[in-house]
């Protein structure tokens, strides 16, 4: 992987420019090696957007926050320029290349940083009431009140009966969530499909695991992840503490904090006429 | 940054502060509905209810929660959620309080459900975006009120179906786009509640290890292939769903539904839009016209022309998730019409109805709403149905006629929805004046007509026929009862100093407002409040009878004053406005369907050629149009010239 130098002196390494692959990644633009074209979203682009990755073009356009985008369409390279601050850099992500698909994901026992906030790109009007908001709005307190719970047994406090039943509703769900991971990860031939509601709720659960904790996206991990933090949530119903409590309060803590990002909005919507 | 008891108490007191502001403007926004909007004022009174139970539930988590972490994480849960009950109110019930969407239409959307056997769901209807069609449905006490279920204290009222429609101004209520309202939308709740995606067993058209291979828009970071095939599995869910209603709306509307969802698709640009929960429209056109086939009638075939025409038999994109999915659907439609064939509901089979359909569109056409019972050429007679006049309706309208077509079909929508309620109540037709047939009789020379010469006109053919729609009596004497409608122009408090009819900037509707009740709904008219209503019969007069509007005289005795207005000239075409004044000392409750006024015809000494209408077609009350009197122009000139120096 050899440096690239710009005009102004700026050096940037292959794994920077790899940022930007991570970058279009979080905006949910997939990446085809032999096309130029990328699929538009639901992130609210409404051009489609188009990336060459030859090294000269894009470190013709670096920004000065060092990652370099070469983006046609001026608003993707605006949203690029203004939310790369947020990501986790690249060197905790592997490149994989798998056929004409070239992405990346996060290497296996990476350490996330323990500092920094992770944030979401709002993906718009997705969620209300009747629409998935609820399912999801359930889950958020489910797991913020999980996570209490378990603190508190973590430190020998009686638990009274709402923190029994919510890390016992909140361990059949990651069971359930458990379920799906296999469902897909067999190609439909184990596991159980969920639909509707309870959907959106696995989602949101697998991505905690697979996302906040960085765990591997391996499937057969990804569902003993799901298996092992839905015991640790009976056993601390049962007022004991299982082998590691703060690796499962910290799950059931991201899977809150994923929920408030998942329902989160903007909040303002400006344009010029 | 470390959790603080002072975030946390912050937190809890911006939840107690969403929580005051819900409460009183759940009060606001119920207080003024009418008791006859039961289901909007009942939604309002579950969101109404939430208020209460936040503060318990966040005083309760406070107490049980010493650690401000935990404080925090869980008040930041309460918060979300309250906000986003707030946003559901705004969306949904907010918009009930102005009676511009009348209760009829929901009337019509219960009517769906009950024939699909989702009686238990409650409607509420409002305006939206003009490009989108939304509906939401569910448990809307579980929606307001889930995360509470097991707090202590917390009393979540019982489960409460609903299904909240936001529908576009022009299309909401337009009859040429009911199979979209009441075919497609009505249908994705029969869908979930049928299991009708189960039914057609997605999951094993679904190449899952193929899907895993294929980069689709929901596949997130870093997407494994677990990812991929998770993401693109859920946008084939929720195509399917759009295409079951699709389908659905075909099932019960026949033609008039592709004409209707192609040109909407067309108007927003959904044609060659693609969405994660939304197939592009290109296919779905194409699926519904394979299914459709040639329709053998030549002149019906005309309404799904235009969309034969544009759509193109093959598709293909380049993306290979969505040609991934067009190949499910396009391989597996049988299923797609199976699963909905299985719903309770009749299919429309319009092959058998052409001749209806032609009579009703030729009426269209002539500026006339249709018949609710059609004489067939064998001369049998057949009621009509809301299908018939929906199809109608693209006919006349694809063969070009320049009559208001959709007012005319709404109020043959209306009239036959009246007609149901009338005859399953206990009420008679007669339908021997729905016969054309020539008369022997010798037509009247001069004068007023009694009801057999009466009688000899509402079964005329061509152009000397009078025509009642609907027609619910028969003649009596030297009259014909005439009967309320359910349309008013009311007046309403106002700011303006004063009203000048001439002047162009003076828009009646500055002191009036049109409503709409629905046929269980009464109207009260006030001591001396004067309003106007209407005529429940559309009337076509022929060139050569004029008539006269009297009030009935059970009526004139309460105190009801119904017609001021009382000349109708030849040619007339329309409802009548009717000038209602309660003269008595007490609110009089009138009833949409009573008969309150006489039509008085006379024949004139010679024919009346037809003259240039102020008030065209009308199929209610229409507000005053005299500042577009010819002499008005000249009145505001002189004085605009006396004004002058």
């Amino acid at each position: 992987m050899s440096d690239v130098v710009t005009a102004s002196g700026q050096s940037f390494n292959q794994l920077e420019i790899d940022q930007s692959l991570e970058l279009l990644g979080h905006l949910g633009l997939a990446y085809a090696r032999d096309s130029d074209e990328f699929s538009r979203t639901e992130f609210g682009l409404s051009q489609p957007c188009y990336s060459r990755p030859n090294p000269e073009r894009v470190a013709s356009t670096a920004d000065q926050s060092g990652v370099l985008v070469d983006i046609h369409g001026s608003y993707a390279h605006y949203l690029i320029r203004n939310t790369h601050k947020a990501l986790t850099p690249l060197r905790y992500y592997e490149r994989v290349e798998e056929g004409y698909r070239t992405y990346v994901r996060p290497k296996q026992g990476a350490q996330l940083p323990t500092e920094g906030r992770r944030v979401a790109w709002s993906p718009g009007r997705e969620y209300d009431l009747l629409a998935g908001g609820a399912e999801l709005l359930d889950l958020g307190v489910l797991s913020a009140r999980s996570s209490a719970a378990a603190e508190r047994a973590k430190t020998g406090q009686d638990l009274d009966e709402l923190d029994r039943e919510s890390l016992t509703q909140l361990a059949t769900l990651l069971e359930s969530a458990a379920r799906a991971v296999e469902f897909f990860g067999t190609n439909g031939q184990g596991g159980f499909l969920p639909t509707g509601a309870l959907a959106a709720q696995l989602d949101v659960a697998i991505d905690t695991v697979a996302v906040e904790m960085g765990e591997a996206t391996d499937t057969t991990d990804l569902a003993k992840d799901l298996r092992d933090f839905a015991n640790d949530a009976i056993v601390f119903a049962s007022e004991k503490t299982p082998s590691d409590p703060d690796r499962a309060i910290t799950f059931f803590r991201g899977l809150s904090s994923s929920i408030l990002r998942e329902t989160g909005r903007i909040g303002e919507r400006t344009s010029s006429l | 940054m470390a959790a603080s008891n002072v975030t946390a108490a912050e937190l809890r007191r911006a939840v107690f502060v969403r929580a005051n502001e819900l409460e009183e403007i759940c009060r606001r926004l119920r207080g003024p509905i009418s008791p006859h909007r039961q289901d909007l004022r009942d939604a309002l009174e579950i969101a109404g209810q939430f208020p209460a139970a936040l503060r318990h539930v966040t005083e309760y988590e406070w107490q049980r929660n010493p650690n401000p972490a935990d404080r925090e994480l869980v008040l930041q849960q309460l918060l979300r959620h309250a906000i986003y009950v707030a946003d559901f109110i705004e969306e949904h019930l907010a918009h009930g309080t102005r009676r511009e969407l009348s209760e009829a239409l929901a009337d019509e959307i219960r009517r769906e459900l009950e024939s699909l056997g989702l009686s238990n769901y409650r409607v509420v209807i409002s305006h939206g975006q003009a490009n989108n069609f939304v509906t939401k449905y569910g448990d809307f006490s579980h929606a307001v009120f889930g995360p509470f279920a097991s707090t202590p204290g917390v009393v979540v009222p019982a489960v409460v179906k609903y299904a909240f429609f936001k529908m576009p101004r022009i299309e909401g209520a337009g009859v040429a786009w009911r199979p979209i309202l009441l075919g497609h939308e009505v249908a994705h709740i029969g869908v979930y509640d049928f299991g009708s995606v189960e039914t057609f067993d997605l999951q094993s058209k679904f190449d899952f290890a193929k899907a895993a291979g294929l980069p689709n828009p929901v596949g997130p970071v870093g997407s494994s292939a677990l990812d991929i095939a998770r993401g693109l599995y859920r946008i084939a869910e929720a195509w399917t769903t759009e295409l079951l209603c699709d389908a659905h709306a075909l099932y019960r509307y026949g033609p008039a539904a592709i004409a209707s969802l192609g040109e909407y698709f067309l108007t927003i640009g959904a044609m060659d839009a693609m969405s994660k929960t939304h197939p592009p429209g290109l296919l779905r056109i194409r699926l519904l016209l394979d299914h459709l086939g040639s329709i053998p009638d030549s002149r019906l075939a005309e309404v799904a022309k235009p969309l034969e025409e544009f759509t193109p038999t093959t598709i293909k994109y380049k993306q290979d998730w969505a040609n991934f999915l067009v190949e499910i659907f396009e391989s597996n439609r049988a299923e797609l019409w199976s699963a909905i064939e299985s719903f309770p509901t009749d299919e429309y089979l319009y092959d058998g109805r052409v001749d209806i359909i032609h009579q009703l569109a030729d009426r269209l056409g002539e500026g006339v709403p249709g018949d609710e019972v059609v004489q067939l050429p064998s001369g049998h007679l057949i009621a009509a149905t809301d299908p018939d006049v929906i199809n109608a309706t693209w006919l006349a309208r694809v063969e070009g006629n320049e009559t208001p077509i959709d007012s005319l079909a709404r109020k043959g929508i209306e009239s036959l929805e009246l007609m149901r309620r009338w005859t399953s109540n206990g009420g008679s037709v007669p339908l021997e004046l729905y016969e054309q047939k020539p008369s022997a009789k010798k037509q009247v020379a001069s004068g007023t007509l009694t009801q057999d010469a009466i009688t000899v006109r509402l079964q005329s053919l061509g152009k000397e026929r009078l025509v009642v729609r609907p027609l619910m009596q028969r003649p009596k004497g030297a009259a014909f009862d005439l009967r309320l409608g359910n349309r008013f122009i009311i007046f309403h408090r106002t700011s303006t100093a004063s009203f000048d009819p001439l002047s162009i900037k003076d828009d009646p509707r500055m002191l009036q407002v049109y409503t709409e009740l629905a046929w269980s709904e009464q109207f009260i008219l006030h001591p001396h409040e004067l309003v106007l209503g209407a005529t429940l019969e559309y009337l076509v007069l022929p060139d050569d009878l004029t008539a006269q509007v009297v009030t009935r005289s059970s009526y004139g005795r309460l105190g009801l004053l119904s017609a001021t207005a009382v000349q109708v000239h030849p040619n007339f075409h329309g409802c009548l406005t009717l000038e209602l004044v309660n003269l008595s000392t007490l609110p009089l409750a009138l009833t949409p369907g009573e008969r309150i006024a006489q039509l008085v015809l006379t024949k004139t000494a010679e024919a009346t050629p037809p003259g240039d209408e102020k008030y065209s077609y009308p199929t209610g009350p229409e507000f005053s149009r005299v500042r577009d009197d010819i002499e008005a122009r000249v009145l505001r000139a002189m004085r605009g010239a006396q004004a002058s120096p």
